[in-house]
């Protein structure tokens, strides 16, 4: 054995020697490195598993959002088409009520427009006939000189009309002109009374009016114009 | 470009270094080279150092104090101050720590924490033990010993040794050559009576020799040579290694570690089980592995290194070109192989201790 | 040149320590095989490589433990016989 060098001096030294070795780095290197390799492995791990997490919560997010993007998108979709097809009916509607209303308004305003035409046609009427009365008015006026006023009231006379025969007691006589004697004594033996009152009232235009309380004979001009006028319209 | 002139430049120094300078400017000068000694076991550099008698320091005990020194300077330089950043020399330590922890876990598993701190111990000391081999001046600048029986040995001249000319073999040393030079050496009566009666007796074995003793037959004894080249260490860190595994392997599993050697559970059912005597019969092989672990434990590293330095020492003589950086390279490989499989070993073993048994013969 | 019982004594030494090395032959065949077999699953099962290797160093330590007895034997017969 001392040939290869084994000495039992030597050996135990060699023992000894890397006893103290390993005791000096097990007490104050290995502790603190082992520690911090663990700490430093965990803390990796960690992080990686942090990292996974945010990546997964990531991916949950994006597939939430995705989720409702779609959803919200469907949504709308359905919102506008909802919205499109009540606007369409709406605008079927408004259109059925405006062309409604419109044939309201139309017949209406027909209805109107032709009342307001007859009123127009019936003013006119009237004012063309108060004009054409008082054009009348004015002519007959005019045209009546006193010989025809005479002839109108002979007319009269000629030509009683048989209402005024038999009329009352009391007669109201209106004319245009004062009567003469004659005129006057045959509208007494024509209506058969003494109890006469002559009235002159030039408006009457010519001819005769008699009147007896509520009965009234009219053979004057102007009862035949508002006959006229009434006639007209 | 760079790396070309990098080449260029290791080119250019292995061949001026291992060949020009020895083979030619040291000739020219008058010096030679003397024949590398190649011993087994640690050279003495001192005896009775510092006047304590008995105490002998050899250049493997320098090698081994160098690498203690080595290595704590580098852990706890490293580890003195931990910072989250790490400077250069912590982060080199983690990257060498880390791989070796994340080796222990994915080996161990929940047992790493309890093997990493011998095993990892081991790896580094290890590892700066080999790799001080490659140092130049290492194994190579030392004291003038004598030779001892069976070396060759050279004259002495003042400060170096007289070698005349380039792979001078120089000149066996007797036992008697050595004795007559330790007495001139020491200048010490006792010493020199005893080497006198040696040498006479000596004279007396081999009569038809020279028995005229030389006295000036020496060799250079390194200041340090690599730890590993001693079996002291080797087996002293085998038989430490085996040890530790049986103390893991025991405070895991308590007392029922021993049934992996002396296995009386399958004695117990022998008679439900008649190949349980198999079982009994392979304990007492578990023992003689376990004791022939220390064996290659410690006879593996020291093979490893110890060829490495010896190849150092010859391939320049062989071939001094371009050889030796092909070696140093090596030698730099063989260094962190050895010192990774005996750690990776003993956790190997370890984890097999912590294991229990019962689980895997039981299918 | 003479020799004498020494020189041969040594001379034989050395051819046994010689010798005692030829046992280095088998443990260089099994890790080669070790390791063809330990690359050939790794090529197959490159995830598992950590795991090839560390068994690939075991066996190529078992392997090797017959060659470090070839070496013990050797380094016995040269320097403690």
């Amino acid at each position: 054995m001392d040939k290869l060098g084994i000495n039992l001096g030597f050996f135990l030294f060699q023992l000894f020697n890397f006893g103290i070795l390993f005791f000096v780095l097990a007490r104050f290197v290995w502790p603190r490195v082992l520690d911090m390799l663990d700490e430093r492995a965990e803390r990796i791990a960690k992080g990686l598993e942090d990292a996974r997490a945010a990546q997964e919560a990531r991916e949950d997010a994006q597939r939430e959002r995705d989720k409702l993007l779609s959803q919200a998108r469907t949504e709308g979709q359905k919102y506008i088409d909802e919205a499109r097809q009540r606007g369409a009916e709406q605008v079927q509607l408004m259109l059925r009520e405006a062309s409604r209303q419109a044939d309201e308004h139309r017949a209406q305003s027909r209805i109107q427009a032709e009342e307001d035409r007859n009123r127009v046609l019936a003013d006119t009427r009237e004012q063309i006939v108060s004009l054409a009365m008082a054009a009348a008015e004015q002519l007959v006026g005019e045209v009546l000189d006193e010989e025809r006023q005479r002839a109108i009231i002979k007319r009269f006379f000629t030509d009683v009309p048989a209402a005024a025969k038999g009329l009352g007691k009391r007669i109201e006589v209106v004319s245009a002109l004062p009567l003469t004697d004659d005129e006057q004594a045959a509208i007494k033996t024509i209506s058969g009374t003494d109890e006469i009152t002559f009235k002159v009232n030039p408006d009457i235009l010519g001819g005769l009016i008699l009147r007896s309380g509520d009965k009234v004979v009219d053979g004057s001009v102007r009862g035949d114009l508002t006959a006229l006028s009434v006639r007209i319209h | 470009m760079k790396g070309l002139l990098i080449l260029l430049g290791i080119i250019a120094s292995t061949v001026i270094f291992c060949g020009v300078v020895p083979f030619v400017v040291m000739p020219g000068a008058g010096i030679s080279m003397a024949l590398p000694v190649i011993s087994v076991p640690g050279e003495k550099l001192w005896e009775d150092f510092l006047g304590v008698d008995g105490l002998t320091v050899t250049n493997t005990l320098i090698g081994t104090l160098l690498a203690d020194v080595v290595l704590l300077a580098f852990a706890i330089g490293a580890t003195r101050t931990m910072r989250d950043v790490p400077g250069r020399l912590q982060g080199l330590f983690e990257v060498v720590t880390d791989a070796l922890y994340s080796l222990a876990k994915s080996t161990a598993g929940a047992n790493a924490r309890k093997i990493f701190p011998l095993m990892a111990t081991i790896f580094l000391f290890l590892l700066v033990a080999n790799w001080i081999e490659l140092v130049p001046g290492v194994d190579s600048v030392g004291l003038m010993h004598c030779a001892e029986d069976g070396v060759n040995g050279y004259p002495k001249d003042g400060v170096t040794l007289k070698v005349d000319e380039p792979l001078d073999a120089g000149t066996r040393a007797t036992e008697a050559d050595y004795e007559a030079c330790y007495a001139k050496e020491h200048d010490d009566g006792e010493h020199a009576a005893e080497g006198e009666a040696t040498a006479a007796a000596a004279g007396e074995n081999s009569g038809e020799e020279d028995t005229a003793a030389r006295d000036d037959l020496y060799v250079v004894t390194s200041f340090v040579r690599a730890a590993a080249t001693d079996l002291n260490l080797t087996l002293g860190l085998a038989v430490l290694a085996v040890l530790a595994v049986q103390y893991f392997g025991i405070r895991a599993l308590g007392l029922g570690y021993f049934a992996k050697f002396i296995n009386i559970p399958a004695l117990d059912k022998i008679d439900r089980e008649p190949m349980g005597a198999m079982d009994f019969a392979v304990g007492f092989l578990e023992i003689i592995s376990e004791i022939s672990r220390i064996i290659s434990f410690g006879f593996r590293l020291f093979g490893n290194i110890f060829a490495g330095q010896v190849l150092l020492f010859v391939i320049p003589f062989l071939a001094g070109a371009l050889m030796p950086l092909a070696v140093y390279g090596f030698e730099v490989f063989v260094g962190v192989l050895q010192a990774f499989v005996f750690s990776m070993l003993l956790l190997v073993f370890a984890t097999m201790a912590m294991t229990s048994h019962s689980h895997d013969d039981s299918h | 040149m003479q020799i004498n019982g020494a020189d041969f004594i040594s001379a034989m030494k050395t051819l046994g320590a010689g010798l005692a090395m030829i046992g280095v032959i088998g443990p260089g065949i099994g890790i080669g095989l070790i390791v063809q077999g330990a690359l050939t699953a790794m090529g197959r099962n490159p995830d598992a490589s950590g795991q090839i290797i560390t068994n690939m160093i075991l066996g190529i330590a078992f392997a090797e433990a017959v060659a470090i007895y070839a070496l013990v034997v050797a380094l016995i017969i040269l320097f403690v016989l």
